[in-house]
């Protein structure tokens, strides 16, 4: 996908996953698990060529009615958050809306999909999208 | 009615900047205030964390609103106007949207009839990477900015801040540029001033 006002040719994701923590898990896990999760997103799309990062952003909304939301807009930044969440969650939606230059669109899809099931892989018994 | 078109390329912090405006407006000043979204991707994200921060906030979604969702574009604001008559309307394009279109679009409404302001937003850590990759499109944008602020100043030390704002002086014209950190608040009273001042600084297009 491109734009007819922007020279370079930008791709973008944006997908809802629903996540089912078999036992709940603390907001810091939670967070600290999502940093990584983008962290190991923003270091593959470098290793692998992608000329820049629009933003990766995440929202995260809890069972408990809380919010979290994580936003990311360069290779070698840590992810910033904003909102609160307090209480543990046993369930959470989230949603993640990234926009990168120069990168292959369906290997980007993969790369989410791949990070986020390293990081969560051992707190779910699936990742439902 | 009052619009502040809060434009920027992606990342720059328009989000977080819209969020701190809106919250003095409604909050401390009794503000009628609608936030209206515009975001490429399929589901959004900046409307949903706008209205769990509870702002008011009309999305259009899945395009850009300088070409795809112009007419969507009128459509909203006109209706808005109509229908809950709002004191400011603040405007969030997509990090990817010509703004200089925008603002032609905005410019055939009839005359007094929107005040508008238009504020570009830049992140100093990334705007020589963001040039290099997309250099007509920031240009145009900050042509039609009436202030350009630099955001994110309590990342960047004063030399790499003094950098970007020499190389935007040199850039744009008759804007003004402001320094701010919207996350931290800092330089906000400042940009709120120049906003609220009554004269509209450019833009002017033929319809």
């Amino acid at each position: 996908m491109g734009h007819s006002h922007v020279d370079s040719e930008w791709v973008t994701f944006s997908k809802e996953l629903k996540i089912s923590f078999r036992t709940p898990i603390s907001p810091s896990l939670l967070l600290e698990r999502m940093n990584d999760a983008l962290i190991g997103l923003s270091r593959a799309l470098k290793d692998e060529g992608c000329q820049l990062i629009g933003h990766i952003k995440v929202l995260i909304r809890s069972d408990a009615g809380e919010h979290l939301f994580i936003s990311l807009t360069s290779f070698d930044q840590i992810p910033a958050s904003k909102g609160k969440m307090e209480n543990e969650v046993s369930e959470i939606m989230l949603t993640i809306n990234a926009i990168v230059y120069g990168f292959n669109e369906a290997r980007l899809n993969f790369l989410v999909g791949q990070k986020m099931e390293e990081r969560f892989k051992c707190y779910v018994d699936q990742l439902s999208c | 009615m009052r619009l502040i078109i809060v434009a920027g390329f992606l990342g720059s912090g328009k989000t977080t900047l819209i969020l701190s405006i809106a919250s003095e407006l409604v909050s401390r000043r009794g503000v009628k205030v609608v936030i209206v979204e515009n975001e490429v991707g399929q589901i959004g994200i900046d409307d949903q964390y706008l209205e769990f921060e509870g702002l008011r906030v009309k999305k259009l979604q899945s395009g850009c609103i300088c070409c795809a969702l112009a007419s969507d574009l009128v459509t909203t604001l006109k209706q808005l106007q109509e229908s809950f008559h709002p004191d400011v309307v603040i405007l969030e394009p997509s990090g990817v949207a010509n703004v200089a279109k925008i603002v032609e679009i905005i410019n055939c409404f009839p005359p007094g009839s929107i005040q508008k302001k238009v504020i570009v937003l830049v992140d100093p850590m990334r705007f020589k990477a963001i040039m290099a990759m997309t250099f007509p499109f920031v240009q145009e944008s900050l042509n039609v900015a009436d202030i350009v602020a630099i955001n994110k100043i309590d990342l960047v030390d004063q030399v790499a801040l003094d950098e970007t704002k020499e190389e935007i002086k040199g850039l744009t014209g008759v804007a003004k540029v402001a320094e701010i950190s919207a996350l931290q608040g800092t330089g906000l009273r400042d940009l709120m001033e120049e906003v609220e001042e009554k004269k509209e600084s450019s833009g002017t297009f033929a319809c």
